[in-house]
């Protein structure tokens, strides 16, 4: 008896666990999704300005979140230009060329880089302008590229690791087939590791994206602004999607405003979505094709 | 009949091999004509994988390996040792992989297109000039008798081929790279009875232009294809019988 207790309470509170991770989301989701809808529309995105001489830059967006979409298209296409060589390169090193005491150091930086909150990230950023404005560049100022490099020190261990993952995770026969075949150590990295490897890599390059489109303490303190209008250099403060929700709930006067933040807090999480199933798809894709090879 | 040649190909000369201390090949030596099948047999652990990873060096990409002793191989100019030496010149590792073809024992495609597991060997280890890859492609595929099952299908992905023809595939890629030597790790033990027979048949029509060093899982196999029989037993060569004294021999005897 005591033991059929036993498991019906166990049994019990595993699905109490169950409903409070489905719930959380299903509460969270639905109430964004029911406070947004209604806002979104040509008006959430342009306001009262022609759409097409308001993608284009030739009208001016009042009320509309499209400049924050276009900055968090910027942002995250800077960062990721920033991030991508160096992450997916390290990588590849850590993976394949590192000697173990190199790779033991290398890990461990990346694990301070991965344990290191946002808002500190954005805080060096910031002090890093000071200090350039101190010493050799008076005219230095928060913007688009400080906000970039600082979002690509946060994802870069993001696609270090998964770069890093995805090539360990490749059948060891593959390894020595290519290197019966006369590959040199560099070549077998390039030709055959890296192209099997492709798919995964993808995966957490989406990841990264995701990241940093949806990352708020770091630009807030490296460049974003309320009101910049559609991003006009890398070196100009710029408007993004977090930010714009941000904002908008601590500042807004009007019901209208309210209600394109919940608008815009719809587009970032459908954003984010999308870019999860699209990791997602090419995980599973990367895995079904080695099932398909047939190797042990 | 026997196609055995009299030119050495490949020379093991008391060769010695041990990983993580524990010593897996003792004091081997072994000589194989210029043509020919050479097929290694004995239970497994007896060191048969060892002793044909010994020839291109492959043991050498496992942790913690010992190698002591010498192989020599004629990669085209007379007999060079493998191994780094006091006196001989020492050939490039990648160098002497790319001329001794190994075949393992499942089908080891490259995870691209049919094409491309001939043609990225090809062009990067083999260095050959892009206008003559498809051709050499072609050859490879004809040589194994492939060519006519894949030639419509060229751009598909290696891994849609049947188990058979992936072997083959591989044979073929081996074949490419123009080899010295051609070593074959247990080629037919994934494959059904009748891929195997056609594996064998090819193994007989190839054994005619190279030398093979074959290892078998299977003694009927080996008697079937081998001009010359190894037996081996706890790192050492117990047996080495030529074609001749095969049927005198009790051979399944040897293996108890």
């Amino acid at each position: 008896m005591n033991r059929v207790l036993r498991h019906a309470v166990l049994y019990g509170m595993m699905w109490a666990s169950v409903l409070v991770v489905l719930g959380g989301v299903g509460t969270l989701t639905g109430y964004v999704v029911l406070r947004g809808a209604p806002a979104l529309g040509g008006a959430l995105f342009f306001g009262d300005a022609p759409p097409l001489a308001a993608i284009l830059g030739e009208a001016p967006v009042w009320e509309g979140i499209w400049p924050a979409c276009a900055g968090t298209i910027c942002l995250v296409g800077l960062t990721m230009a920033l991030a991508l060589f160096p992450g997916i390169g390290c990588g590849i090193y850590l993976a394949e060329f590192a000697s173990g005491a190199a790779a033991r150091r290398i890990r461990t930086a990346l694990d301070i880089l991965a344990g290191t909150p946002s808002i500190v990230m954005g805080l060096s950023g910031f002090a890093l302008i000071l200090l350039l404005r101190r010493t050799i560049l008076p005219q230095a100022n928060t913007s688009l590229l400080l906000a970039a490099g600082c979002l690509a020190l946060l994802v870069l261990p993001v696609l270090v690791s998964v770069t890093c993952e995805a090539l360990e995770s490749l059948p060891q026969e593959l390894r020595l087939t290519a290197l019966a075949l006369g590959f040199t150590r560099r070549q077998m990295a390039w030709k055959v590791l890296l192209p099997a490897a492709g798919r995964g890599i993808m995966g957490g390059v989406v990841l990264a994206v995701g990241r940093a489109a949806e990352d708020t303490a770091v630009i807030m303190l490296t460049g974003v602004v309320a009101n910049a209008g559609l991003p006009a250099g890398i070196s100009e403060t710029f408007e993004a999607l977090p930010f714009t929700v941000f904002y908008t709930a601590a500042q807004y006067q009007t019901q209208d405003e309210l209600m394109r933040g919940f608008g815009a807090a719809l587009v970032l999480l459908a954003l984010a979505a999308l870019l999860l199933a699209l990791a997602r798809l090419l995980d599973a894709g990367a895995r079904h094709r080695w099932r398909r090879g047939g190797s042990v | 009949m026997s196609i055995r040649s009299s030119r050495v190909a490949v020379a093991v000369r008391q060769l010695s091999v041990a990983f993580d201390g524990r010593w897996v090949l003792h004091d081997v030596s072994l000589e194989c004509p210029a043509t020919g099948m050479t097929v290694l047999v004995g239970r497994s652990g007896s060191g048969k994988t060892t002793l044909l990873r010994a020839l291109n060096r492959l043991n050498e990409t496992f942790p913690r390996c010992l190698t002591t002793g010498q192989v020599e191989i004629d990669l085209g100019e007379g007999l060079v040792g493998v191994y780094p030496s006091a006196e001989g010149e020492k050939i490039p590792v990648w160098q002497l992989r790319r001329r001794v073809g190994m075949v393992f024992q499942t089908p080891n495609v490259l995870p691209v297109s049919v094409f491309d597991n001939i043609a990225v060997p090809l062009e990067v280890v083999g260095e050959c000039p892009r206008r003559e890859v498809a051709e050499r492609v072609r050859a490879a595929l004809v040589a194994v008798h492939l060519w006519e099952e894949v030639e419509h299908r060229l751009d598909a992905d290696a891994g849609s081929l049947s188990g058979g023809q992936q072997q083959r595939l591989c044979l073929a890629r081996a074949l490419a790279l123009q080899p010295a030597v051609l070593l074959l790790d247990e080629p037919t033990a994934s494959l059904d009875v009748r891929s195997s027979a056609y594996i064998e048949v090819l193994l007989l029509e190839l054994a005619v232009r190279y030398p093979l060093l074959v290892v078998s899982h299977n003694l009927k196999q080996a008697m079937r294809l081998a001009d010359r029989l190894i037996v081996m037993e706890e790192g050492r060569i117990r047996q080495d019988i030529s074609r001749e004294d095969m049927q005198k021999a009790d051979i399944a005897a040897l293996l108890q």
